[in-house]
């Protein structure tokens, strides 16, 4: 009786899972179909699960379109690899130490670090910083330094941090390790399913971001994949809205491949970080149990 | 580093000294984030003076004239007839937002605790992390294929059956429910990943100890796990709390991309975000747009601080400082 | 300790490393000269414009520059900003003091030329070009230079394109469609809108009843899409300052600035949208659609707006005219197009495209004579814009310009960096054929017709919009709302439309009318 039980509720949670994956994946699958469906197809026939006539044509305008974007890839990855990295240092670092006791200021700094949260001064001034005081228009560390600290993940990170007994730091203490290696040989591997949490939401940012580089970013070479995909796409609503301000901009509307190539470019785009779940996996079980630190 | 410059807090004592010393490694490991925190944040608040500034170029931010009267950037706002609308609206959807992701991750969190099999467990939570990598406009180009009146994917099924097309972008009332699933669509996988860290961040030990006294999985749930997530649950809390007048809890985007520039839809879908963007996309006003700025900072400020006052009462330990 | 130490040094080794790199790229590039350093050092000029990214960008740009530093010395840097965040960008460079040399500007898309001008962002021009742009100046009608001038200065120069810049509006009909129904279209030459939309809808009727697949007549969400808001010109009307903000003007009334939404006409036309809209001659959810390139690609509209003229009575084969828009290429729907409006240079006309020279540049002078460049080298003008021949496109056995697949592409965006007009038409792709001489032909009539064509009695006047801003900033909200609803007649003007007009006045329209006003009759005692 009791095992039917359990099993029933466990074949429950199965279901609503499956039901869960299936309403997160079917939509993506939905922009796969349109991105291999033919021009014309879409406008005839409209959208549909399973191309009704496939087509590569989208794609093959996206990479004509850009052939830069080898270029683009590596940038963005660059970017997000470091920019994650050095994030998730300067954050554990300090959310790490604003859970010290021994800090005294710690609540004035949590405060500190909190209030940005709520006040921003707008673009105007974060572009006068950028640009005229730090001199990072047009570098590769513009696209960095945006994210390098967010205030959010400080916090969030700072409550992980919290969950390591004080018996754990307090016996490496009289083992002799000094605070800052402690920070790095206890604290840092029992938070790594914290980390790898905090670093994918990260990465995610940093890839998704054009925003930064369409504003700062004015050489071809630094600019990243997904300015460049915005970037092709962006012209047709632009001409569109604007069209009377130009005859040849009519023209260019008409020889544009418009839907299957915003799919495409949404394919492109999110393509390579979804794997980069399945790499962070292992982290995000239990790495080392506090049993393990302890011996 | 400040407490090696400045131990003077506490006079020359020995333990003042002994203290600044037992802080300097932690200030040593805060600094690169308090630096950066420094100049990408506080350096540029400066701007908000830009809201009581008539700016212009040449005389910069600080050197512009101040508005005569000195409110006036905030009269648009407040003078305009659509402000109660998007407040409310404001309102509606962050508090909707608010509730719906939390209990929804931290049920999914729980569940996905409950499933064993490795494999299993990680391929779910990768599905339904999959909408936290896609940006608005790529779930727009979704929402759309599937509600275009006469090519979405909905259409077809509707009146392949023999019903009648429906016009999802000319009723508002669809999009009080369309906009809350689509947030909670794109945020639930990542706050369930963010709660499952946190459960995994709970030392097994006390699971054990709950297992020999022969608790039941609801028992552990209630006891153990609830009270560890506690502190991470107000912390989120209390960050949307400061954002509660901002639309989307912050991330706005949504509100202005999904609707696809259908006016129609406003009075259902505009936020405050939203109505001053698109209000003064033509104007280019600075001071207009970051007096609306600083009264949704203002309010937000505010009610964190009003909230945390209240948490510290009751449990000091989970309040933000 | 010691390990955080070492990572702490590299990360900062590193960076610094990094930094200097860039720093030297950009060091490095500033003097990157092809031509020979014995001359006065080679001015850098750094151009904005919009544009998606491009391929074969930098083999092209060399060879540019080969020209531009063997006839001005100078070294052009095109920076291609995306088309979405150009406004944005460029008023975030000209808020923050940023540098830059020369950049696209226009009274449109949020640019805001004549604000930053007034401001005082641009470069005072007015007696340096005809010095060091004398062509640029003397080639182009007189009066464009009136368009880009605040307070009696010229703030930039004109990109006057080879298709003119008078407009004429009209409508473009189905020619099977026309034929099959016997519509008699050429009687709408010249009429009010009004009158031509009544004739239009009857056949509208018969050509849906035959067609079920197709859509009557065009409609969108975007405001400025409007048959009305969008389209002064086709009322009568001309707007005094920006269009999007209330304040026209009839042209037959030129002194008085009025609410365009309070006129007969406007009324009048929501009540034939309403009926389109209940008859099914617009889409059910036009007020929703943003983008309707699908449709135009799919050949589906019967009938639609057109801006091109001359139109397929005065000049039979032009063959802009002769083909709905988009389709062009597709050849898959045929079309007669009829003007009915008068010929008119609008005030707008000179700022929809033109160049700005930033009035802290330290290289005015240099950055007028490459716009000169520009305007009058052909060979360099074609190769920034189309690419070298034989390699980026050819003309095929037939003379039809083609471009070469997947090689250089300008993304059509030629007419941000200079004047496509030339006096012997040899700047444009026009076909080595017989359609090529037509479109010369229509050109030349277009173009002819630009030194005539009346010119709006508000050019010249540039609207502040500064006393009123709160309520600009709320009358926006509202017809951002409202107007695509009503110009595709999803919704019941009878009720609607004197709920939008209350709305209005509370949004405080009338206290914008009145600020206009004024500051236009003080702009005409000036004049």
């Amino acid at each position: 009786m009791l095992l039917r039980k359990l099993h029933f509720s466990k074949i429950v949670i199965h279901l609503i899972f499956i039901a869960l994956s299936l309403a997160c994946i079917v939509p993506l699958l939905l922009v796969v179909s349109i991105s291999f469906t033919g021009e014309q197809s879409l406008m005839l026939n409209g959208y549909h699960f399973w191309p009704q006539e496939f087509s590569t044509a989208a794609y093959k305008y996206v990479f004509s379109g850009a052939s830069s974007i080898l270029n683009a890839y590596g940038v963005t990855i660059f970017v997000t690899v470091v920019g994650t990295l050095l994030h998730l240092l300067i954050t554990s670092m300090l959310s790490y130490s604003l859970t010290r006791p021994e800090v005294t200021h710690r609540k004035a700094l949590t405060f500190f670090v909190y209030l940005p949260v709520l006040f921003n001064g707008g673009l105007v001034p974060q572009y006068i910083l950028l640009t005229r005081i730090l001199h990072l228009k047009d570098t590769i560390w513009v696209l960095i330094i945006v994210y390098l600290v967010s205030t959010v993940n400080v916090l969030i990170m700072k409550n992980f941090f919290r969950t390591i007994p004080d018996s754990l730091i307090e016996s490496a203490r009289i083992d002799g390790s000094g605070e800052i290696r402690t920070f790095f040989k206890i604290a840092l591997p029992l938070s790594k399913p914290s980390l790898a949490t905090i670093g994918l939401f990260v990465a995610i940012a940093y890839w998704n971001d054009w925003m930064t580089a369409s504003l700062y970013i004015e050489s071809p070479k630094l600019r990243p994949l997904q300015y460049l995909l915005q970037s092709l796409m962006n012209n047709i609503g632009y001409l569109q809205a604007n069209a009377q301000a130009s005859q040849s901009m009519e023209s260019a509307l008409g020889m544009l491949p418009s839907e299957g190539a915003r799919m495409a470019t949404c394919v492109l785009a999110i393509g390579p970080i979804i794997l980069l779940y399945p790499l962070l996996q292992k982290y995000f079980e239990k790495g080392l149990t506090i049993g393990a630190v302890k011996e | 580093m400040k407490a090696i410059t400045k131990p003077s807090n506490h006079g020359k004592s020995y333990r003042a000294l002994r203290s600044a010393r037992r802080q300097a490694p932690f200030y040593f490991m805060m600094a690169p984030g308090l630096i950066f925190i420094t100049i990408l944040f506080y350096i540029p608040m400066a701007g908000v003076i830009i809201a009581f500034k008539d700016y212009n170029p040449r005389d910069g931010i600080f050197g512009s004239p101040w508005m005569d009267p000195l409110f006036k950037n905030f009269e648009f706002f407040f003078k305009s007839e659509a402000a109660r609308t998007v407040t409310f609206n404001t309102l509606f959807y962050n508090l909707l937002e608010a509730i719906t992701v939390t209990l929804c991750a931290l049920a999914l969190a729980i569940l996905l605790s409950e499933v064993k099999n490795k494999v299993v467990s990680a391929t779910y939570k990768g599905s339904i992390l999959l909408p936290t990598f896609l940006s608005w406009i790529v779930i727009q180009y979704i929402l759309f294929s599937m509600l275009s009146v006469d090519r979405g994917i909905v259409n077809n099924v509707i009146t392949g059956n023999g019903g009648e097309a429906v016009y999802w972008y000319s009723e508002p009332s669809y999009w009080r429910i369309i906009m809350p699933i689509a947030y909670l669509w794109k945020n639930v996988g990542y706050y369930s990943v963010l709660y499952v860290a946190a459960i995994a961040g709970i030392n097994p030990d006390y699971y054990e100890a709950a297992q020999l006294d022969g608790a039941s999985n609801w028992q552990r749930i209630k006891h153990i796990t609830l009270p560890l997530l506690k502190p991470t649950i107000i912390v989120l809390s209390l960050l949307w709390v400061g954002k509660l007048f901002n639309g989307g809890l912050g991330d706005w985007n949504g509100f202005y991309t999904l609707p696809n520039d259908s006016g129609a839809l406003y009075p259902a879908t505009d936020v405050i975000d939203t109505l001053v963007f698109r209000s003064l996309k033509k104007l280019n006003d600075y001071g207009m747009a970051s007096a609306v700025g600083l009264y949704q900072s203002v309010v937000g400020f505010f009610l964190v601080l009003i909230s945390n006052y209240i948490i510290k009462k009751k449990d000091p330990d989970s309040a933000l400082f | 300790m010691k390990k955080f130490l070492v990572l702490l040094l590299s990360v900062t080794m590193l960076s610094a490393l990094l930094a200097g790199c860039g720093q030297k790229k950009d060091a490095g590039s500033t003097n990157d000269p092809a031509a020979d350093p014995a001359k006065e050092e080679m001015t850098e000029l750094n151009f904005y414009m919009m544009n998606s990214p491009v391929n074969d960008f930098d083999r092209v740009m060399k060879k540019a520059n080969e020209i531009i530093g063997k006839e001005i010395n100078a070294k052009l840097n095109l920076i291609l900003v995306d088309s979405s965040t150009y406004a944005e960008k460029m008023n975030l460079m000209i808020n923050s003091g940023d540098d830059w040399d020369l950049s696209f500007t226009a009274n449109w898309g949020g640019i805001n030329f004549f604000e930053n001008a007034a401001k005082g962002a641009y470069a005072d021009l007015t007696d340096l070009i005809p010095k060091y742009a004398p062509q640029t100046y003397a080639r182009i009608p007189e009066g464009l230079w009136e368009g880009v001038k605040v307070d009696g200065k010229i703030y930039a120069l004109v990109n006057y394109q080879q298709w003119g810049t008078a407009k004429r509006e009209g409508f473009k009909f189905r020619s099977d469609l026309v034929e099959e129904t016997g519509f008699d279209w050429k009687s709408l030459k010249g009429k009010p809108t009004i009158e031509v939309l009544e004739k239009m809808g009857p056949f509208l009727g018969d050509s849906l009843a035959k067609h079920k697949d197709m859509i009557g007549f065009e409609t969108s969400s975007l405001e400025s899409s409007s048959l009305y808001a969008g389209n002064p010109l086709l009322w009568n009307m001309e707007a005094v300052g920006d269009t999007s903000i209330p304040g026209w003007i009839n042209l037959d009334q030129p002194d008085k600035v009025i609410n365009q939404f309070e006129t007969e006409e406007f009324a009048k036309y929501t009540e034939i949208m309403r009926d389109w809209f209940e008859k099914g001659y617009v889409r059910k959810d036009g007020a929703t659609v943003k983008d309707t390139s699908p449709d135009r690609k799919a050949a589906k509209f019967v009938a639609e707006k057109t801006g091109s003229w001359p139109d397929s009575i005065d000049h039979p084969g032009n063959s802009d005219a002769s083909n709905m828009s988009m389709t062009k290429s597709a050849g898959n729907a045929p079309a007669v197009t009829v003007s009915t409006t008068r010929t008119m240079i609008p005030a707008g006309a000179a700022s929809t495209a033109a160049i700005a020279i930033n009035s802290e540049s330290k290289h005015i002078e240099k950055a007028l004579q490459l716009v000169e460049l520009l305007n009058t080298n052909d060979e360099l003008y074609k190769l920034i814009s189309l690419g070298e021949e034989g390699v980026d496109y050819k003309y095929d056995e037939n003379g039809k310009f083609t471009m070469i697949e997947g090689k250089y592409n300008f993304n059509f965006n030629e007419w941000q960096i200079g004047q496509s007009y030339s006096p012997n038409f040899n700047r444009a792709n026009y076909d080595k054929n017989k359609d090529g001489e037509i479109q010369k032909e229509t050109q030349k009539i277009v173009l002819e017709a630009d030194k005539t064509a009346e010119i709006s009695p508000v050019t010249g006047f540039v609207f502040d919009p500064t006393p009123v801003k709160t309520q600009v900033a709320n009358c926006a909200s509202v017809t951002s709302e409202i107007i695509p609803a009503l110009s595709s007649g999803s919704i019941d003007p009878a009720k609607a439309l004197p709920e939008f007009l209350k709305r209005l006045k509370t949004a405080g329209v009338d206290d914008i009318i009145k600020e206009k006003q004024a500051q236009y009759d003080a702009w005409k005692a000036n004049k």
